[in-house]
């Protein structure tokens, strides 16, 4: 949808970029690394990426990071001293604690003592994570090299999943040659769950980028994860040189319970003819449903029509209006 | 008003005294008929006026042409950017400050914005709940917010006493101008290492169509940037005029101009005094030089060293040099067309 978006709006896609954060994640948990610090990784993956020493970088910005005053080697008297007193006139009336109690200080000063001694760990996950990070290539290529690193049985289910994503592009009409699967598909936050990806079009605008965030809606408050999502296009980007005019729009479902395949060619004609279309797999209840046959034939009101009728379609759906 | 150019000034704030106290130093006097009056004079620029406002109304004023120049911190121009708003000069030396995120004292275990990152997803994981930012500078809070991997934080703007956001339990944290940190510590709250989101001072904006468009803003511009050029320059210098004896001023040119600390600005400039040379080869010379005041009592002594007496040192209240850089790193701005507000180059 978000490259379907660029080309409709004049801008032809070049390249899109997939990765994976589950398998981020997945090498994360192989050697017990808690959440948190997983995050902390994911909020600096794009390091690895950019500086030639980046495991090393990482490293230290996570020993700053845990560092405690107890583990400063070289804390003045003066400072110790300071922290005593801090801690003393905490229970004054009025003393600024913000909305943390005494306990969630000291709760997480002993949790930053027990991230510290992940550090061995946390160092073997980011020398496979630096290897991953130079691997972007087609799908073929980026499998047989992904098998050569340690911990391959981690991948397995990125692989499948790429392999699926490709497959549903090309019915979209982004072909094979546009997609390049980049392991380490740096996103700026660190929600996302599952695939990520990237477009950029053919005169090298970075243009739109999103994933899956199952777990978003529990970070703003919900109780529990709620599969979702989303994309973001970047205007600024996305207007450079756009000449394509908004379509008078109308909406319209696409019903394609037997074959999606079938369903994303009829949605893809209706929205490059400028209707706002929503594809289900099951009977919908929108104002207007075209039903796709198991054949790729679509049903309107009785009629049927092939792909090569489109306009046909269109003709008897704005007559019916 | 009839004038043709306007110069928007604070009408009161921490920097509202401080900048008429610069003018004047400059040779730009503001008059002032009354305190309640908001409008006044520049007498040293023809034709100029002056609009008293907040520091906040001047950026919208100097936006919407109103005034075609104003002067006001760094800090709301970067709050409240606008592309007809360009920053003319950057460093006028008062009014200096800085915006940055401060924690309550007591967070013992929170020094960095690492640490503060880590405290939101507390908030989230614990209370269910964002992480309360209080502040009057809402835009850049929430860029440097989102530059340090914290995205979970809830906006609480407030006006004025924010560094008593966190004791009085509407804000966990602020973001907050801070000129000496005693307000802070006063109110148990510490900034935090990296927590510097910009280092501000007063500056002196203008109009973008006005200056493109109208020669006799960009003429007004020249007289004050040559003013505010060459009293900010002579505040670097001072005069110092020192007697030597020696056989020749040849003599004491060389000794002063092979050390940088004594060379002055372009030379040394060397005169004999008459009669004193009668019994003596040697003849006494009265020496001028422009020495920078960052190295000048090194510079003195050197000078002791090398014989010099009677040391004299006079401040240097403007110093012209053949052009004032601000005045041609404006033209060059304009002529290239480059963006009004190089808003990224300000953040740390």
């Amino acid at each position: 949808m978000a490259a379907s978006g660029c080309a409709l709006l004049g801008q032809p896609v070049a390249t899109i970029n997939l990765g994976d954060a589950q398998l981020l994640r997945a090498v994360l948990a192989s050697r017990d690394i808690d959440t948190r610090t997983q995050r902390f990784v994911l909020s600096h993956i794009s390091v690895l990426k950019e500086l030639p020493r980046g495991v090393d970088y990482i490293l230290d910005r996570f020993d700053a990071q845990v560092a405690t005053p107890a583990s400063t080697p070289a804390l003045e008297s003066a400072a110790i001293e300071q922290e005593f007193r801090v801690i003393l006139e905490t229970n004054e009336r009025g003393r600024a604690m913000g909305g943390r109690t005494q306990a969630d200080v000291a709760r997480r000063l002993v949790q930053r003592q027990q991230r510290a001694a992940q550090r061995e760990q946390l160092r073997e996950v980011l020398e496979i994570l630096a290897q991953l990070a130079h691997i972007r290539g087609r799908l073929p290529e980026v499998a047989q090299v992904l098998t050569g690193i340690a911990g391959s049985e981690l991948w397995s289910s990125a692989l499948t999943n790429w392999a699926d994503v490709i497959r549903l592009l090309d019915v979209y009409g982004f072909s094979e040659d546009k997609v390049v699967v980049t392991p380490i598909l740096a996103r700026d936050w660190e929600y996302y769950s599952g695939l990520t990806f990237e477009v950029y079009t053919e005169d090298g605008h970075h243009v739109a980028g999103g994933g899956r965030y199952d777990e978003f809606a529990r970070l703003i408050g919900a109780p529990r994860d709620i599969p979702a999502v989303g994309f973001t296009y970047y205007l600024d980007a996305l207007l450079t040189g756009q000449t394509a005019q908004p379509a008078d729009t109308l909406f319209l479902d696409v019903c394609a319970p037997a074959n999606k395949e079938h369903g994303i060619r009829w949605a893809q004609l209706l929205r490059e003819r400028g209707f706002l279309v929503r594809l289900a797999e099951s009977a919908c209840d929108g104002l207007i449903t075209v039903v796709i046959n198991p054949d790729a034939s679509a049903v309107f009101l009785d009629n049927r029509y092939e792909l090569s009728q489109c306009d046909d379609l269109i003709a008897a759906i704005t007559r019916w209006r | 008003m009839n004038n043709s150019v306007t110069l928007a000034l604070p009408s009161k704030g921490a920097i509202a005294e401080p900048t008429t106290a610069f003018l004047r130093d400059c040779g730009l006097r503001v008059d002032k008929p009354n305190p309640r009056q908001y409008t006044g004079a520049l007498p040293a620029v023809p034709n100029m006026a002056v609009l008293f406002q907040r520091v906040t109304d001047i950026v919208y004023k100097v936006a919407d042409d109103t005034a075609q120049f104003g002067i006001t911190g760094l800090d709301v121009v970067h709050e409240y950017p606008h592309e007809n708003v360009l920053i003319v000069h950057d460093d006028l030396g008062y009014g200096e400050c800085r915006l940055l995120v401060a924690v309550p004292e007591a967070w013992l275990d929170v020094t960095s914005m690492s640490d503060l990152a880590d405290v939101a997803l507390d908030f989230r994981e614990l209370y269910h709940r964002n992480l309360r930012v209080a502040t009057t500078f809402p835009f850049m809070a929430r860029k440097f917010m989102h530059q340090h991997g914290i995205h979970h934080f809830t906006i609480v703007n407030a006006e004025g006493a924010i560094e008593a956001a966190p004791t009085i339990g509407y804000a966990d944290v602020i973001v907050d101008l801070v000129a000496t940190g005693t307000t802070l510590r006063e109110n148990h709250l510490k900034p935090l290492t990296d927590g510097i989101i910009l280092e501000s001072q007063a500056c002196l904006i203008g109009s973008r169509d006005a200056l493109v468009n109208n020669a006799d803003v960009r003429e007004a511009a020249r007289i004050l940037l040559e003013h505010m050029d060459a009293s900010l320059q002579g505040k670097m210098y001072s005069q110092v005029t020192i007697n030597m004896r020696a056989a020749d001023q040849l003599d004491i040119a060389r000794r002063l101009v092979s050390n940088p600390l004594t060379a002055g600005l372009q030379g040394p400039t060397i005169a004999p005094i008459y009669g004193s040379h009668e019994g003596t080869s040697d003849q006494w010379f009265t020496v001028t030089l422009i020495l920078a005041n960052k190295a000048l009592l090194k510079g003195v002594d050197l000078l002791r060293t090398l014989g010099a007496t009677d040391v004299i040192v006079t401040p240097v209240r403007y110093l012209f040099m053949d052009h004032a850089p601000t005045y041609k790193r404006l033209c060059d701005t304009l002529a290239t067309g480059v963006t009004a507000l190089p808003r990224q180059a300000f953040y740390r």
